[in-house]
């Protein structure tokens, strides 16, 4: 269990958000159509952007995606750095979750 | 009929009627003056832009005016106006042509919203442009201004258009506003560049407008695909360097240089997306012309045509 909800309830990317990126990069570049705010995401915020933009997930599925949750440190490490980058997402309005 | 077609005294009453109609693709300007020296200015910066019949539709019209009454007499100065309406304070009529040309850009980016527009310099080879995104005071009007006598073809020194629907940039191939030591070091660079009477006192210092070059001007409705975009940055005494950045970082560079970003909204995020991405992007640091224009020149090694 996390702070940022229920493992079961889901994240989901905020309707009017485009993203844009190009080969050779890790990074990315996600637009508001609702502020008109564009913000250039780290690698792994990104590939979170990326993946509640796909479908919405639920916070075990964004680090069983990203992370090796075979070992338990790496596991640890993820679900922290998972919560801090969904936090960020959150406040820039980019992804909802889910007490949204 | 070309502007140098015009005999000095028909221009200057075409001007003062209001009825000379100046072809800048993709847009034409309806200009009155009642100032000899806008005259001038326009007989020989604008000299290879077409003239059109006065009845034809114009997309803006402006006016650059001496202010009259006894202020205008003791000091004498000129207004600039759109549409009949002021835009800017009056300025000293000695400075009237680059009133003009700073009048012009403002009709641009205040009104041509089916463009996304960016400050910066553009300059095409072999169908690709150039692009030199930048804030005042980076160099880049300079170095689109000698890029333009090395083989490059001049698109413009200040805003580039880019057409979101074609993913293609053009310019307006107008006069080069070129600042303080620019003009000199212009001209120890390219002899056969002419320029303006030199215009002493302005908010950004003296200047001189560059005559665009026949060919740029003849071939101002040619667009071209996105080729380099270069953040320049001028560094007097340091070294000249080209480096490679990340599209991303381009991307969030060129979105502070684009004067109507958050008019398209999603359109011109998908619009700037694609032309960073159809783009190789770089940071230029220079501090000396030559090898800036040389770094430049290597990004398209200029192709010699051979008779056969």
């Amino acid at each position: 269990m996390t702070h940022l909800g229920a493992e079961t309830a889901l994240w989901r990317a905020r309707p009017g958000t485009l993203s844009a990126s190009w080969p050779c990069a890790d990074d990315g570049i996600v637009f508001d159509s609702a502020s008109g705010d564009t913000h250039r995401l780290d690698p792994l915020s990104f590939e979170l952007y990326l993946m509640v933009a796909e479908r919405p997930c639920t916070f075990d599925e964004l680090v069983a995606g990203l992370f090796d949750l075979d070992e338990a440190w790496h596991a640890h490490d993820g679900r922290h750095r998972v919560a801090h980058a969904l936090r960020v997402l959150q406040s820039l309005h980019l992804v909802q979750g889910p007490q949204q | 009929m070309r502007l140098a077609d015009l005999e000095a005294p028909a221009l200057r009453r075409l001007l003062a009627r209001g009825e000379l109609l100046l072809a800048t693709p993709p847009f034409v300007v309806r200009v009155t003056s009642d100032l000899p020296q806008v005259a001038e200015a326009l007989h020989f910066l604008y000299r290879d832009f077409g003239v059109l019949p006065p009845d034809r539709f114009s997309d803006f019209r402006v006016e650059v005016r001496r202010v009259s009454g006894v202020r205008g007499w003791l000091k004498p100065q000129a207004r600039f106006s759109v549409d009949g309406r002021e835009a800017f304070l009056p300025l000293p009529q000695d400075h009237a042509p680059v009133m003009l040309e700073w009048g012009l850009n403002w009709c641009v980016v205040a009104h041509a919203h089916q463009y996304l527009i960016l400050h910066a310099a553009v300059v095409e080879r072999d169908g690709r442009a150039l692009i030199l995104p930048a804030p005042p005071g980076s160099g880049k009007s300079t170095l689109c201004a000698a890029l333009a006598h090395r083989g490059w073809r001049l698109l413009s020194d200040e805003l580039a258009l880019c057409d979101l629907r074609t993913g293609t940039v053009s310019g307006m191939a107008r006069p080069v506003n070129l600042k303080n030591q620019s003009v000199e070091l212009i001209s120890r660079f390219a002899p056969e560049a002419r320029f303006s009477r030199s215009i002493a006192g302005t908010a950004k210092g003296t200047l001189s407008l560059m005559c665009p070059p026949a060919e740029a001007v003849s071939r101002v409705c040619e667009a071209a695909r996105p080729g380099w975009i270069v953040l320049p940055r001028y560094g007097a005494g340091e070294a000249t360097t080209l480096s490679p950045i990340a599209r991303t970082e381009c991307f969030m560079e060129v979105t502070e240089q684009a004067y109507n970003y958050n008019v398209h909204g999603a359109a011109g995020f998908s619009g700037l997306a694609r032309l960073v991405g159809e783009a190789e992007c770089f940071r230029l640091v220079h501090g000396d012309l030559d090898a800036a224009v040389a770094l430049l020149d290597a990004l398209a090694p200029q192709t010699v045509k051979t008779e056969r």
